[in-house]
């Protein structure tokens, strides 16, 4: 199947009235939690994992994918009106996007965010559409060693940039590696670290940790301060459309945005956020007037919206055609497709060409829907922000009881979601992320697994891994990496690296 | 605290929760490494069970040591002061709930549990009229119930009360 040919049977897929519905579903829920402050998309997704078990594989991923990208489109809204990202994608907008809400600009800002990302998401699902299957297909090559290089390549990017102490990522990743060694063996069946409970032979239950580290710990570390109700912009927002001036200056921004958060997004741990500081930072480094970015420039809005919608549709290349997650919630849409029997990677195209095709073209559906929905009901979305703090904490933990419950009716998860809630509370308390953790719980069984039958295969010789071209350069831009980590002018510019 | 010309001990800049933590990882490296020598360890030919948990109980506890030298030396900068002027009880209290509440819940059932732990979430967020606060756990806890059991058919615990 060419790509002509797949994108016609993508559309034939995604627009059926099922998916549609999914779609929409998932775009309006990554919205609410885009908006929402104490639900980030990751444990929305979490949370939405077992319900998934009621769809089919197509609905549910791109239900879930629709959460992710929808997010994006969410936070900017609270960045925007409140000064307060809904999600970590959209700090930088607070930077421009509030200053330009205060002088009465909310509009065109709020526009030109959907448009930029509307832009953005519609190119990168382009770029998604022509390089995935050319991925997929490069990626057949792969045995274990590639597998094994890879993956352990994407750790280190994802312990090395997470914001913090290198040190504690190493000890978060080496951690959930370590809970992803309990139950089966995956080559001999033996059981490890089970200590007679069967329930733990396949694992512990990953959405239980993700959903008490991501959702839970946000709760406990929000009710320990006094929170006010936020101070939300009461001016009606008017003349919503941007000027003409507004779309010709923002233009080559969304492009620029859109080019970096695309290509960015692909690499393994960089996820949604890092791109926006870049494409921020490279506006206003070519900006005629740099010293009037953070007075409200709508180019500095335009162009990290664009960045981080971009690295979305960036993100899912990796997932679709080599099975690898760039970023956490990535990770999860695996979780998703294996709960389904699915098994992400380079056969993905080939042997689920409805899920390949199916998101892939849901995704210019979901873009739409997002540019219909932002627009004309953002007085609703901004209505959401007034939930009042004593009644939206507890409805998110009961959300999370259910959630959690619902995947295999055993309260024994709950008791396992509360601890990890706990540990995620002091985790945050100590400068420790748990994204390395999760990402390693998610990876572990592969990563193992490709290990060991690389040993198997070069018979002990370690030093074989470097034969193998593909391995090799993965390894040694790992170890790069590593020893990046010790030199004094990259360390300065790790520590300025946002966290997810 | 990095490059402070007279470093104040340990005690002083306040890390040693998080020296606790440290210590705490490198004894779990060190129990997993005790653990895997249970199984098979195997050699590089041919790894057996224990081999990946051996080498990541290994990286655990070599790791912590590293992190509990970096904190005693200055190097790693603590976190610890973010505990001044919270409400942790508050954090205790939601905890010990929940773990209460996920104890409880087959026994006394999904709407009686989700209605006491709601209503005493709700009372420790903000301390609101009782009346309010009962009308909105009622509200939530059969809410939830319909949405979840009867529309989404979720299977939730029915408990002592029977429906």
């Amino acid at each position: 199947m060419d790509i002509f040919q797949g994108l016609i049977y993508g559309f034939s897929v995604s627009l059926q009235l099922s998916n549609l519905f999914a779609c929409l579903l998932g775009v309006v829920l990554g919205t609410v939690v885009g908006v929402l402050p104490g639900l980030g998309p990751v444990a929305a997704i979490a949370l939405l994992l077992p319900i998934t078990l009621k769809m089919s594989t197509v609905a549910s991923i791109i239900m879930l994918a629709g959460v992710f990208y929808g997010a994006m489109y969410g936070g900017s809204i609270t960045s925007i009106l409140v000064n307060i990202p809904g999600e970590s994608a959209s700090v930088v907008t607070c930077l421009d996007g509030y200053p330009m809400a205060q002088k009465g600009r909310a509009g065109p800002a709020l526009a030109i965010s959907a448009i930029g990302s509307f832009v953005a998401g519609t190119l990168s699902i382009l770029g998604l559409t022509f390089l995935g299957p050319l991925l997929a297909k490069f990626a057949l090559k792969f045995g274990a060693p590639e597998f094994f290089s890879l993956i352990l390549f994407g750790l280190t990017m994802i312990a090395y940039l997470t914001s913090g102490s290198w040190i504690k990522a190493v000890l978060m990743a080496a951690l959930g590696l370590t809970l992803r060694t309990v139950g089966a063996d995956p080559i001999e069946g033996t059981p490890r670290f089970t200590y007679g409970f069967t329930s733990i032979m396949d694992g512990i239950e990953i959405t239980a940790i993700v959903i008490g580290l991501f959702a839970i710990s946000e709760v406990f570390f929000n009710i320990e301060r006094t929170l006010q109700n936020r101070e939300i912009l009461s001016a009606p927002i008017t003349g919503l459309w941007p000027t003409r001036q507004d779309l010709r200056v923002s233009a080559a921004p969304i492009g620029r945005g859109s080019l970096i958060g695309f290509f960015l997004g692909i690499i393994p741990g960089i996820g949604p956020v890092i791109p926006t500081f870049i494409s921020y930072g490279v506006e206003k480094r070519i900006s005629r007037h740099p010293e009037r970015f953070g007075t409200g420039m709508i180019e500095a809005v335009a162009a990290p919206e664009a960045a981080n919608n971009a690295a979305t549709g960036g993100s899912l290349i990796p997932l679709f055609s080599l099975g690898i997650p760039a970023n956490l919630v990535m990770a999860l849409l695996i979780s998703a497709l294996m709960l389904h029997g699915v098994q992400p990677g380079p056969l993905l195209m080939r042997d689920h060409p409805e899920v390949f095709w199916g998101v892939i073209t849901s995704m210019y559906t979901g873009n739409v829907f997002l540019l219909i929905l932002n627009l004309p009901l953002v007085g609703i979305w901004v209505k959401i922000l007034k939930i009042p703090y004593f009644l939206l904490f507890p409805l998110i933990i009961l959300l999370c009881v259910i959630g959690v419950y619902s995947v295999n009716s055993n309260p024994m998860d709950i008791v396992v979601m509360t601890l990890f809630g706990g540990i995620g509370y002091f985790m945050r308390k100590f400068g420790y992320e748990a994204a390395p953790m999760v990402l390693a719980l998610v990876l572990g069984g592969i990563l193992e697994l490709t290990f060991r039958q690389s040993l198997i295969f070069f018979r002990g010789d370690l030093t074989l891994f470097f034969s193998r071209p593909i391995a090799a350069i993965f390894l040694i831009a790992a170890f790069l990496v590593i020893l990046s980590a010790f030199l004094p002018g990259l360390k300065r510019i790790r520590s300025q690296v946002p966290g997810e | 605290m990095r490059g402070d010309q007279s470093k104040p001990s340990a005690a002083k800049r306040g890390i040693f929760p998080e020296f606790l933590g440290g210590l705490i990882l490198a004894l779990f490296g060190s129990l997993v490494i005790l653990e895997s020598r249970k199984l098979a360890l195997g050699d590089l030919r041919a790894p057996g069970p224990a081999f990946f948990p051996f080498l990541l109980g290994c990286l655990l506890t070599i790791v912590s040591l590293i992190l509990l030298v970096g904190l005693s030396l200055g190097k790693v900068e603590s976190k610890c002061g973010q505990w001044k002027g919270v409400h942790w009880q508050k954090v205790i209290l939601s905890f010990a709930s929940l773990l209460v509440y996920s104890l409880t819940l087959e026994s006394i059932g999904y709407i009686l549990g989700t209605f006491l732990l709601s209503g005493f979430l709700f009372f420790l967020m903000e301390k609101r009229g009782i009346l309010l606060l009962f009308g909105v756990s009622v509200l939530v806890s059969l809410g939830f119930y319909v949405l979840f059991k009867q529309i989404l058919f979720i299977q939730l615990p029915q408990g002592i009360i029977p429906f």
